[in-house]
């Protein structure tokens, strides 16, 4: 029985990874195209449209499909569902990474294959109150895995329950991302590594999300994620708060505090996302995160992120990230970490990407050379 | 129908990969088990700790908070039996490598007392 439901989940669904950034398109709540509220995860119908009519180029279309066909073919296997109750799709991400391009001594290259998926949405009611999501799908096993621990090569990072109460009031439960900060997609962002909330960070918990017209919140419970041993899961609270100004942007705070048998942790971060028309868009985060482990002093770690989107036609993104690090907010060391990137879906169900990152340490003791590292990826999707 | 399908995609669903960012806390925090009778071991293993395994404990950057003996390190090839000089961990750290020295990346330099004991491990080691 479950490899017949594997078998259905395998052809049956589009896991997308979260993008703030697409505030540049009006879009100030994830909602409006997520099941999850706080974003990431399935593809809404609307959001699904959404991609294609707005975020993918249709300059490889014939003329004759326009954005209404595009958006009748959003759906599964390029087709409206014909029934209301359930939702599927499959996801695809790997990239080329070459770290210290040019170097005949330390040039690595590397194909990854990051992510392969499948999800299942089953919803329910009134207005699809009553939702069900999961997927499940292909993750590298770690490098260098714990000795004596050898882990799955299947991973799931999202199954729950959700319920609309009303529409502005939402309660979840179940394994989900955490609710803090901005959920960039750049899983490698300081923003995101400080204070332990990538992509392989999801957590047991509940959720209550609130959205009024002018406001969004969230409040998130956890026990830690229930496959690891009880000692090293982190049990905790989270939440996030965001204010909309002058109709367009967003400007908000988080708050995470957690631990387990061996380290504390929390963070607070203040966040933004700005509308700068026609689908740019600028989003920061700085935090601060607080880890204090066993038998160990307190240290506290700053960073900083800043990611600017810019879309020159439609189907294309032009990025810019610069970020900064200081693991130890006592001493004069810090790092910058920064450089382009572009964004390209040139047609609905395909993103194309480039990303190249300059690394610069800073010490008064020492002068140190930049690493530098570029990856491309490819992302496919029905 | 729908019920079943929920519960069996809860279960089939629990038993996945849990490697994530607190997955090494035990190793990294936790009292420290090392099954190592090299005296030098200890010290060296504790300096890595601090300095290192921060960063050097992905799968990016390797999980060094696994090499708890020498026998790790040295089958790492990070390190060379009683060559200090041409051990590439040596190498890489800041005011005591060659050009290409960086390390700690962010972190505070290792004292000279420190870096003195980890070549004293290399050049010991049994």
């Amino acid at each position: 029985m479950k490899f017949f439901l594997f078998f259905i989940l395998l052809f049956l669904s589009h896991k997308s990874f979260a993008y703030p950034s697409f505030i540049g398109h009006s879009y100030t709540s994830c909602l409006n195209c997520h099941f999850n509220p706080f974003g990431g995860g399935a593809l809404t119908d609307y959001g699904r449209a959404v991609s294609a009519t707005t975020i993918s180029s249709k300059a490889f279309y014939p003329q004759s499909v326009d954005d209404e066909k595009l958006a009748y073919m959003s759906g599964f296997l390029f087709r409206k569902p014909k029934q209301g109750w359930l939702r599927t799709q499959i996801n695809y991400r790997g990239f080329n990474l070459v770290r210290n391009p040019g170097s005949s001594e330390t040039e690595t290259k590397q194909w990854i294959n990051m992510q392969g998926d499948a999800r299942l949405i089953l919803k329910f009611g009134e207005n699809d109150k009553f939702i069900a999501a999961g997927n499940i799908g292909y993750a590298p096993e770690p490098a260098n895995p714990i000795s004596g621990d050898k882990q799955s090569e299947w991973r799931s990072r999202e199954y729950y329950l959700g319920y609309r109460i009303t529409p502005r009031l939402g309660l979840y439960a179940g394994l989900m991302d955490k609710v803090y900060g901005l959920r960039v997609v750049e899983h490698i962002a300081y923003a995101r590594t400080t204070p332990q909330v990538t992509q392989n960070d999801q957590t047991h918990g509940a959720v209550i999300h609130y959205l009024s017209e002018t406001w969004e919140s969230g409040l998130h419970f956890f026990q830690g994620n229930l496959a690891q041993d009880e000692d090293l899961r982190m049990e905790g609270i989270s939440g996030t708060f965001e204010k909309t100004v002058f109709d367009l942007h967003r400007l908000g705070f988080s708050y995470l505090s957690q631990k387990n048998d061996y380290l504390e942790l929390s963070s607070l971060a203040l966040h933004g996302r700005f509308n700068l028309k026609e689908g740019s868009s600028l989003l920061f985060e700085v935090g601060q995160t607080s880890k204090k482990p066993l038998n160990s002093e307190v240290t506290k770690a700053n960073y900083a992120l800043m990611q600017t989107s810019l879309r020159p036609v439609r189907g294309l993104y032009v990025l810019t990230n610069i970020e900064y690090l200081k693991r130890n907010a006592e001493l004069d060391d810090y790092t910058v970490r920064w450089g382009p990137s572009l964004q390209a879906f040139p047609m609905q169900r395909l993103e194309l990407r480039l990303d190249i990152y300059n690394t610069r340490n800073f010490s008064p003791d020492s002068s140190t050379k930049d690493n530098w590292m570029y990856l491309v990826q490819t992302h496919l999707w029905l | 129908m729908k019920i079943s399908i929920i519960i069996i995609l809860f279960i089939s669903l629990y038993s996945c990969q849990d490697f994530n960012s607190n997955t090494a806390d035990r190793i990294k925090y936790g009292p420290l088990i090392l099954d190592e009778p090299d005296p030098n071991f200890p010290r060296a293993f504790n300096i890595i700790s601090k300095q290192c395994i921060n960063c050097h404990s992905s799968r990016i950057h390797d999980q060094w908070a696994n090499f708890t003996d020498n026998k790790s390190w040295l089958d790492s090839l990070l390190i060379n039996r009683g060559d200090p000089s041409n051990s590439i961990f040596l190498q890489r750290i800041i005011n005591y490598g060659g050009a290409s020295s960086n390390m700690p990346q962010g972190g505070s330099a290792l004292s000279t007392s420190d870096y003195q004991h980890l070549v004293k491990w290399i050049e010991e080691i049994p």
